[in-house]
């Protein structure tokens, strides 16, 4: 091509950068410039959000029980019980959770009845409703979310759930009842009744 | 020491070429052996505990995938590397290992690159790439502490080991796009769960990515109330309960570098 067709007043040039600035504004054209000069064209991704989940439970799905994982969970469906993840985890729009929630990071958007723990950063989008308790060290709530229920933030907020007791089980130890049981037999002529 | 066994299918002639190919290149590696062959009478458990006992460590299954989970299903207990010379079809197994059809896999088995993967074992047997359960409603009990369920009327079950290679046709169809399903060497089962679309609404839709429920196990169960069809790489039986559990660094196979496993 001759020299005189990438002068500045070149109407060739100018036509070339009309056609880029009037691609740039589609949003096809845009994916395809970006192609075309091998850009990323993924997204940036938010801290807290699951990319690349491992564990992905669609809209057609209904998990009960408790469930754990040790990678990025996304949860489209409904789940009742427990879910624990020690990593990300997002709630689609559509999801409905009935369980208490544990997670590294997590992305709400769907509907959480029961408490939320999350350890680093918790952030509802606009359609979250979450109904329980709420214990993470950042959160995020953007405008139309609503959450019912107390609110603790903090890194002493999160860590506090860490070391909170286990609670104890109802039964009594083997140990401990023959103990009573002989004490009761030892004692049983000297009380009356 | 090898032993080569060969599947029944290819005493037809069509496949007389690429087996004389194949045996000349083995030669000419210096790696030829013994040749079992699969009959209607003999079958791979015998033959290869029988190869054991006299010392043979490498056996190598020359046929399909058919003829993999033939293998496979009758290993036992025995321990042994496992390499693979795909001739006939299907062949998406192989494919998935990085080995190629015929004659170049000779050049993969001579370079003896092994890695340890995982099979599965289904109701007692054992499985190297997945389980598949079509058109089933089917409750999915994972660990022994939860349970899933479908909310849609039918869905596909996968359990899948090994992930086949994409360009397999209908099969790679199973693995949803974007997603790593199936690592045989992670010590985990992946059940993947798509809702089934009836014949007219199938022609408009195809089940998205987002649509496919994907679960990493070690052990789960399936039941359902009715026998449902359960095809094992390939072997196919029914049931109305399927065990299916993994079993972590179980058998030593002869790779290739286009594996789709690191």
């Amino acid at each position: 091509m001759e020299a005189r067709f990438f002068r500045f007043d070149s109407p060739f040039l100018v036509v070339i950068l009309q056609a880029y600035s009037f691609l740039r504004t589609l949003p096809r054209g845009r994916a395809a410039l970006n192609h075309m000069f091998q850009k990323n064209a993924m997204p940036n991704r938010e801290p807290g959000a699951a990319h690349e989940p491992e564990t992905v439970i669609a809209a057609s799905v209904k998990l009960e029980g408790d469930f754990q994982s040790q990678g990025n969970v996304l949860i489209e469906g409904v789940v009742e019980g427990s879910l624990k993840t020690e990593r990300d985890l997002r709630v689609g729009e559509r999801a409905r959770i009935a369980a208490d929630v544990h997670a590294a990071n997590a992305t709400v958007a769907g509907e959480v009845r029961g408490n939320l723990v999350v350890a680093e950063r918790l952030e509802l989008e606009p359609t979250a409703r979450v109904q329980g308790d709420v214990r993470t060290k950042v959160l995020v709530v953007a405008s139309g979310a609503t959450i019912n229920g107390k609110i603790s933030m903090g890194a002493e907020a999160a860590a506090e759930e860490q070391r909170k007791p286990r609670p104890k089980t109802e039964q009594q130890p083997v140990a401990e009842k023959k103990t009573e049981d002989a004490v009761e037999k030892i004692m049983a002529p000297f009380i009356t009744r | 020491m090898y032993y080569y066994l060969y599947d029944s299918f290819l005493a037809d002639k069509k496949y007389e070429r690429v087996l004389a190919s194949v045996e000349t290149r083995l030669t000419d590696l210096g790696i030829s052996g013994k040749i079992g062959r699969l009959t209607a009478f003999t079958n791979a458990r015998g033959l290869i505990r029988d190869e054991v006992r006299r010392g043979v460590q490498t056996v190598v299954v020359v046929g399909n995938d058919q003829t993999i989970a033939k293998v496979v299903g009758g290993l036992d207990d025995a321990r042994l590397t496992l390499g693979f010379i795909p001739v006939g079809a299907p062949v998406e197994i192989a494919r998935s290992l990085g080995i190629p059809e015929g004659v170049e896999a000779c050049d993969i088995l001579s370079r003896r690159v092994t890695q340890k993967i995982d099979l599965g074992m289904v109701n007692g047997h054992l499985f190297l790439s997945q389980v598949r359960m079509p058109g089933a409603n089917v409750t999915i009990e994972g660990e022994g502490k939860f349970r899933i369920t479908s909310l849609a009327n039918d869905c596909d079950v996968v359990v899948s080991n090994l992930r086949l290679s994409e360009g397999a046709g209908e099969r790679a169809e199973g693995s949803p796009q974007g997603y790593a399903v199936g690592d045989p060497m992670d010590g985990w089962l992946d059940a993947l769960i798509m809702p089934r679309q009836g014949a007219f609404m199938g022609m408009f839709r195809k089940n998205g990515p987002g649509s496919r429920s994907v679960i990493p196990l070690r052990k789960l169960s399936i039941t359902s109330e009715e026998p449902f069809e359960v095809e094992a790489d390939g072997r196919q039986f029914s049931n109305n309960v399927v065990s299916i559990e993994i079993v972590p660094d179980r058998l030593k196979v002869i790779t290739g570098r286009e594996r789709v496993f690191a």
